[in-house]
């Protein structure tokens, strides 16, 4: 699971600066055109060269390849029973893919190894999307999740096996899991209006989830997916969701909503709410001047067993100030606004802030989160969250 | 030995922008510098099996990337090698900032980007670069000083 952050400057780096040039630094940085990844371009790219590696490589290779994928379709279509992949009797995975598992932990920080155990992972199906033919992997981890593996598409791991639904945004794919526990369906909804369900690939505990893979064709694209639950949208997920929303998380209880931190500003009141998620977990949100905003591009919801693992800052542009929003655990302590004056504002951190700077006192450049131990987190004001 | 794709996907998601940033700096544009990442990620994916581990996956990714950068700038006959390539780092209104980096020399310059615009640290330039910390160091000491003092002149005046 990704949960979207401000790019970052270190306060290592931005100590060996000048604040003159610190503040040119963060302020190009703020000015730069948005992201657009494309992983798909990448890997298409990467398949044309690697089709140039293969003939020089000669037919070995190719033969060793449709001899895999007849070993995988065969077997694995015999594990499918009542509409779910019974995981236990799937065949294992081919050797090279295990060891790809297996590095799953060494190539994470430490502190976010999906503690994968390779050597069970197993051969699932192989669907065709946009006919091309995607072989599906997975692989328990020791702490009740997933990692996966469309094989020349989407991957990824759900440590504890509790997020409701996860997706995966491709230039024209949409890939992802549900957990079982919560969800009966998906349906992806398309640019020109068409809802259609998404073929999901259910496997058994102790996975217990589905896996989706969605090629909505060249003509239309993918601007949501749903997760349905009891005939009800339980959740969806957006490609590029907007820090304003119409409403909290749809998966927060608001009635046992609660104000984690309040301030009056000439705007209307800020606040930072709290509350359960009906699927455990706990959500987060803002409300300035009566508007909704999340933190998260995700559905603003932690699932269960995750924490706010790093520091989480939201910049709220009005007409006559900005609003700063910040959730964090109690290893962080204290934000410190940067103006584009040089000049820096402290405010107490205590798992939640808020702060409202007038735009007379300048514009806000960047808040660096502090805690104990040296640890910081800095973002850079972005110039689009505008309520 | 080598990598996975689902490590190099790893790198590309959560680097991308750092990718772009620091060769915007190299290419002169944001859209070049995107279509040197995408190809960089693409030939890191084919090319997989062969990164060693003998140092960070990313920092084996940012070599190719800058030398596919250089090769895109050379290529470019119309813009000497010496000349900086600074269109895509002289934002909107901050024209003395565009000028302080385009005094930089290019090896020099790029080192100053890839350690505060993409995070990169001395022991990672240093391999991407083929160079020794120490002399990132130094080149860091110079740019960052070279900058100062430039900087200072525009707020000076």
């Amino acid at each position: 699971m990704t949960l979207d952050t401000h790019d970052e400057l270190t306060a290592e780096m931005a100590s060996e600066l000048t604040p003159e040039t610190l503040r040119y630094v963060v302020r190009l940085r703020a000015n730069e055109p948005p992201a657009v990844l494309d992983w798909e371009d990448v890997v298409s790219r990467g398949g044309r060269s690697a089709r140039k590696v293969a003939r020089v490589r000669g037919r070995i290779v190719a033969v060793a390849f449709a001899t895999a994928v007849l070993v995988l379709a065969v077997p694995t279509a015999l594990a499918i029973a009542f509409g779910r992949i019974d995981f236990g009797s799937s065949d294992p995975a081919p050797e090279a893919v295990v060891a790809e598992f297996a590095t799953l932990d060494t190539a994470a920080p430490p502190d976010m190894a999906p503690q994968v155990d390779a050597r069970q992972t197993r051969s699932v199906r192989t669907v065709t999307a946009g006919g091309v033919r995607y072989p599906l992997y997975v692989a328990p981890t020791r702490t009740g999740g997933f990692c996966y593996q469309w094989s020349g598409s989407f991957g990824g791991c759900d440590r504890l096996g509790t997020t409701p639904l996860s997706v995966s945004w491709g230039q024209r794919l949409v890939g992802g899991h549900v957990a079982a526990a919560y969800v009966d369906s998906v349906e992806v909804v398309l640019a020109s209006g068409d809802r259609r369900p998404a073929e999901i690939t259910w496997v058994s505990k102790p996975i217990d989830n589905g896996f989706f893979l969605f090629d909505p064709g060249s003509a239309d694209h993918v601007v949501a997916v749903v997760a349905i639950a009891d005939g009800r949208e339980l959740t969806r997920q957006q490609p590029h969701r907007p820090a304003l929303t119409t409403s909290p998380p749809a998966l927060a209880d608001l009635e046992r909503a609660k104000e984690e931190v309040r301030i009056e500003t000439p705007d209307g009141a800020a606040s930072i709410l709290a509350a359960p998620s009906r699927v455990g977990g706990r959500c987060y949100w803002i409300v300035l001047g009566g508007k909704t905003f999340s933190f998260w591009s995700s559905d603003g919801c932690l699932p269960a067993g995750y924490e706010v693992d790093r520091p989480a800052v939201r910049f709220l542009r009005t007409g006559s100030r900005t609003v700063i929003a910040s959730v964090s655990n109690d290893e962080y302590t204290e934000l410190e606004i940067v103006l584009d004056s040089g000049r820096v504002s402290r405010v107490p951190l205590r798992s939640f802030a808020l702060a409202s700077v007038p735009a007379t006192e300048g514009a806000v450049t960047g808040v660096v989160v502090r805690g104990v131990g040296h640890r910081s987190h800095t973002f850079t004001a972005p110039a689009d969250d505008r309520p | 030995m080598g990598a996975t794709a689902g490590e190099i996907e790893h790198v590309y998601r959560s680097r991308y922008a750092a990718f772009r940033r620091a060769l915007a700096a190299v290419t002169g544009s944001y859209d070049t510098a995107h279509d040197v990442v995408q190809e960089a990620f693409a030939r890191a994916l084919s090319a997989r099996t062969q990164f060693r581990r003998e140092g960070s996956l990313e920092a084996w990714i940012w070599r190719i990337a800058v030398r596919l950068a250089h090769q895109d700038r050379d290529q470019l006959a119309r813009r000497p090698l010496d000349e900086p390539a600074t269109n895509a780092i002289a934002i909107d209104g901050d024209p003395d900032l565009a000028r302080a980096i385009r005094s930089l020399p290019p090896r020099r310059r790029l080192i100053f980007f890839l350690r505060y615009f993409a995070g990169l640290s001395y022991s990672d330039i240093a391999a991407v670069c083929d160079i020794s910390e120490g002399t990132v160091a130094a080149a860091l000491a110079q740019a960052r000083e070279s900058l100062s003092r430039e900087l200072e002149e525009v707020v000076g005046r």
